[in-house]
């Protein structure tokens, strides 16, 4: 603690010299940041990762992002993925988070939550993030879910260049990137990335059973693009862990292998016309042993549990933009065809039962942003989709949205949103589960009610944001532990979060950042207050980052009586020097207190995990 | 057309922004260098042309013709009939292409550069001030 107070102590006091020239062209970096381009502020209540906050961070992967994003939790599984889940949610609950990369919803159907395969993936070739909050647009066309997460690749016309960037830490971890991407003919970008890493985490000795989340990873990006013509994305990514606790306590072996991939083209048209066709394919295949023994739903007891699957996604979108005079209006259109193809599944004496292999998917959406002068815009947007499964079971619902966005002054701006929209259940829930829970194929969306407001205050170098939100949930979908099943909860459920944010930038390289937030609802079977400090600082060759992040301790009981978590303090320092134009060299250490909050493995709180453990990384990065 | 939407609003303040901070580079660039001829100076970017047009100090003009300095960013504009004494790019590679060119500004790695070819200059009889001279480079990369 006293090292960051030192730290932070001298980002305040101490100021890089620059040359005029550098100082201007520091400027026009700055405004011509990408997210300038990409952020909707129409879209909902937003958190900005730009590539110079994500370059200061040493943020390899997108976890360093996830764990400090307010009002969410980022907790580690038994099976050891780790996972997002809103503040106050518990073990069993799978919030909707979206995640895009650039134009492409990623649509892992095997997986309730694209964050189990991607939460650890790289973001080397990821130039900023945008993250959505309390309900967003529905222009953006995806699945219903409360949280979009999109993260938008290096522009290539800035890139110009080809990295590579060699990682070790002391946990004896690795990771090796590269990144190749440039223009070529008549603006044409492409961009080729592939990475390969083994995270190695503490092992865990549960009464003598050594509990692993070591993970291989490699992943693939190629994208080629010309502007307002064709898109082409490409992705593919694949993970080999070992499977933790695994579906009891007693592990004595078990794997998670996971593999996505995709493919997506767009085409624009000049009559603000895009059309878009994508392809996925997903593969699983986890095992779980236990020398207790696996408990399933139906009561029969096995050694072990094997099960693999594969599942495809077919989409197809077209959209149409109408620009005419105050008002902009898009219109959108959607198909996705889901698959499900369950290879072996191997549960002992129970027989399983599975539900809908087949989910086809039609929607209609549109948005309506009406610019009433030139300080205040009405958003107004609605969707409706439309559901049938191979079990012919088949059901419509709907979202719609009403926004305000106000310039009140020049330096005051709001915003206020009110939402209807529903969550679909996973197909974890409702048709492909491991056999400790059956799947219910009976399960209902639930719908929120969201009403959510935002003022931003800005005054010379200071920026202050202050929001809340409150939501109603009827329907929620919830984990009933006696009939081992998820299930629709009768009673409505009522939240409400608050937050304050301030900015506050000394010159062009040096900010600080700091976030408080508190949520309040009937049960809290995770933290449900945080704050989160940044400290950035330049000195000469030297970037230093400095970060905190706070979630408050809680008890909960999952069955077996009170289990208390301690409050958590997860402390990030980093330092990268720029050796020449070519060389960079960075250390970076995270939760160097030890103390970040933990996630419950175990229910009756006799194991308790962070899900960022203390590392210290060191890294090299060559540019060409 | 009167559109006046918020989020065209914003992306034209972006974009704004940009070219200004793109122009006050290139007017620091070019004011800090020193030529055997008054500097007449033509760009093919219409939108840093028209932010710099009604400069005090730089000599902005409207055809490459009338110019002996050109800021480019396609080579294709480069008039045969009308030959610049200096070129300055916009892209990196344009100065491996137009071998003559003395220097550029360009983005690498997300980030803007200047560069300066030290040879180039010296043959071209183009002196710079100080705070030129930490963007000198010997050759091309």
């Amino acid at each position: 603690m006293k090292i960051f107070l030192f730290l932070a102590l001298i980002s305040s006091v101490i100021l890089s010299k620059e040359l005029a020239l550098d100082t201007l062209l520091k400027e026009y970096e700055n405004s011509a940041s990408l997210y300038k381009e990409t952020k909707k502020d129409a879209s909902g209540m937003l958190i900005v990762y730009s590539r110079e906050d994500l370059d200061a961070m040493q943020a390899y992967s997108l976890k360093d992002v996830l764990k400090t994003i307010r009002m969410s939790n980022l907790s580690v599984s038994n099976i050891g993925t780790l996972q997002l889940k809103k503040s106050g949610q518990g073990k069993n609950a799978a919030p909707a988070i979206k995640v895009y990369i650039d134009n492409y919803e990623l649509t892992t159907v095997l997986q309730s939550n694209a964050l189990d395969m991607y939460a650890n993936m790289d973001i080397y070739f990821v130039d900023h993030i945008e993250i959505y909050q309390s309900g967003s647009s529905f222009a953006f066309g995806n699945m219903p879910g409360n949280m979009v997460i999109r993260l938008y690749s290096k522009n290539p016309s800035r890139e110009n260049s080809s990295s590579f960037s060699i990682g070790l830490n002391n946990k004896s971890g690795y990771n090796l990137r590269a990144i190749d991407a440039s223009t070529f003919g008549d603006d044409y970008n492409y961009l080729i990335y592939a990475d390969t890493k083994k995270i190695n985490y503490n092992e865990y000795n549960n009464k003598g059973y050594i509990l692993s989340r070591d993970m291989l990873s490699s992943q693939a990006h190629f994208r080629i693009y010309k502007k307002d013509d064709f898109d082409i994305e490409i992705d593919a990514i694949t993970t080999d862990a070992d499977i933790f606790s695994g579906l009891a306590l007693s592990p004595i072996g078990g794997k998670n292998k996971k593999s996505y991939g995709y493919i997506n083209l767009t085409k624009y048209f000049d009559t603000n016309i895009k059309l878009s066709l994508s392809t996925s394919i997903e593969k699983k295949n986890m095992s779980s042993i236990d020398d207790k023994g696996l408990h399933f739903y139906d009561a029969t007891v096995s050694k072990s549990f094997n099960a693999d699957a594969i599942s495809n996604t077919y989409k197809l979108i077209l959209e149409k933009k109408i620009i005419n005079g105050n008002s902009d209006f898009l219109i959108g259109t959607q198909f996705q065809r889901n698959t499900i193809n369950i290879g072996s599944y191997s549960s002992g004496s129970l027989n399983p039962k599975f539900g809908a292999d087949k989910l086809d998917i039609y929607m209609l959406y549109s948005e309506e942003l009406y610019n009433i002068n030139k300080n205040n815009l009405l958003a107004i947007s609605a969707k409706i989709d439309h559901y049938r499964d191979s079990i012919s079971q088949s059901h419509t619902d709907y979202s719609a949205r009403i926004g305000y966005i106000s310039h009140l002054t020049k330096n005051l701006k709001t915003k206020l949103f009110l939402n209807t929209l529903y969550s679909l259940p996973t197909i974890i829930q409702t048709s492909y589960a491991a056999a400790v829970f059956q799947v219910n194929p009976k399960l209902e969306d639930s719908r929120m009610k969201i009403a959510s407001t935002e003022i931003e205050y800005i005054k010379d170098k200071n920026k202050f944001i202050t929001g809340y939100t409150y939501k109603v949930s009827d329907n929620t979908i919830i984990f009933n532990k006696n009939k081992k099943t998820y299930i629709n909860l009768k009673e409505t459920l009522y939240f409400n979060r608050y937050y304050l944010r301030d900015e506050y930038r000394l010159d062009l390289n040096n900010k600080f950042v700091f976030e408080y937030y508190s949520g309040y609802k009937d049960h809290e079977a995770s933290p449900n207050r945080g704050f989160l400090l940044q400290i950035f600082t330049k000195i000469d060759n030297f970037n230093i980052y400095n970060e905190l992040v706070y979630r408050n301790g809680y008890k909960y009981n999952y069955g077996f009586g009170d289990i208390k978590i301690n409050a958590g303090y997860d402390y990030t320092s980093s330092i990268s020097y720029e050796y020449n134009k070519n060389i960079q060299i960075k250390l970076k250490g995270e939760n160097l207190l030890n103390k970040a909050f933990k996630s419950v493995i175990d229910p009756r709180g006799l194991l308790n995990v962070p899900s960022v453990e203390r590392k210290v990384f060191m890294n090299m990065e060559y540019t060409f | 057309m009167k559109i006046i939407i918020l989020l065209l609003i914003a992306i034209v303040t972006f974009a704004s922004d940009t070219v200004h901070f793109q122009s006050k580079i290139l007017e620091k660039v070019l004011s800090d260098i020193s030529t055997p001829k008054k500097l007449k100076i033509w760009t093919d970017d219409i939108k840093i042309l028209n932010e710099l047009k009604d400069h005090k100090v730089l000599n902005m003009v409207n055809h490459i013709c009338d110019s002996n300095l050109v800021i480019i960013k396609n080579k294709k504009h480069l008039s045969k009939d009308c030959k610049a004494d200096f070129i300055f790019v916009l892209k990196y590679n344009l100065l491996n292409e137009i071998p003559n060119s003395f220097g550029a500004m360009f983005w690498k790695k997300g980030r803007p550069n200047i560069v300066i070819i030290e040879p180039r200059i010296n043959k071209q009889n183009i002196s710079i001030s100080k705070d030129l001279e930490p963007y000198l480079e010997e050759r091309v990369w």
